[in-house]
């Protein structure tokens, strides 16, 4: 497992693809101490915001393929529709700043999913983002938004 | 190391801001709870203008670097429409100086 990176560095999705494929896992200092109580291979061990979005977009009909384009990117190709780049946001309550300052680290993207399932999103955020020509959404709107 | 240093530099570099509308920083979570183990220092800013949310990041972002800080940034409608301050405890620390024919432009 690689910890303690820098809390703004990111990891690109080539990055993640070699990780993956020699077993290694990668997060910060929380992430260690959390996988060291839940198993003895630490190689196992996913990050809960990540497992809990890729098992959402895993388990929709419409997902051919997700790949990542980096820790907080994912881009889906559908069956159905044009593919979506989906971006992640961990904040509990979602701003417009907070939107702003995602789409400055991360676009092109088509979503902001917010992933924490406490706290909401503002009305600033939501024209925030259809100022930006993306949707901010949360963990329950992210079915339709992959079926649409 | 306590967060005192680190809420004087906040302090310090908003107090020393010049903004289109008024702007303030709050202290929350852990940090003001003296008995509780901090690790980082959680700071909501509140601005009347959308654009003084950025000068305050882009201006704080020296500090952040090198601190663990957490910023909230918020305007104040979202404040009101979350109820931020009141449900967080949160407690005032510096106050911006607001020059409303200041123009500051963001990407």
């Amino acid at each position: 497992m690689i910890v303690n990176i820098p809390t703004r560095a990111s990891w690109t999705g080539e990055a993640l693809e070699k990780l993956a494929a020699e077993g290694i896992a990668f997060g910060k200092m929380y992430d260690l101490y959390r996988g060291l109580n839940q198993d003895d291979n630490l190689s196992n061990y996913q990050n809960p915001e990540y497992y809990f979005v890729e098992r959402i977009i895993d388990q929709h009909r419409n997902v051919a393929l997700q790949e990542r384009r980096s820790d907080r990117v994912y881009r889906i190709t559908r069956y159905v529709g044009p593919a979506l780049v989906i971006a992640l946001s961990q904040d509990y309550e979602v701003t417009a700043d907070v939107v702003r300052t995602v789409y400055a680290d991360h676009a092109p993207f088509d979503v902001l999913l917010k992933t924490n399932p406490y706290g909401r999103i503002s009305q600033q955020a939501r024209e925030a983002a259809d100022k930006l020509g993306i949707q901010v959404v949360e963990q329950d709107e992210l079915h339709k938004v992959l079926a649409s | 190391m306590t967060t005192e240093p680190i809420v004087a530099e906040i302090v310090k570099t908003i107090d020393g801001l010049v903004t289109c509308g008024k702007l303030w920083a709050y202290l929350f979570g852990s940090a003001l709870r003296p008995d509780s183990m901090w690790s980082d220092v959680d700071i909501l800013i509140v601005c009347e203008v959308e654009k003084d949310g950025q000068l305050a990041r882009d201006t704080l972002s020296e500090l952040c670097a090198l601190y663990p800080i957490d910023l909230v940034i918020m305007t104040s409608q979202e404040e009101v429409e979350f109820d931020f301050i009141r449900s967080e405890n949160c407690q005032r620390i510096a106050t911006s100086l607001c020059n409303p024919s200041r123009n500051i432009s963001i990407g």
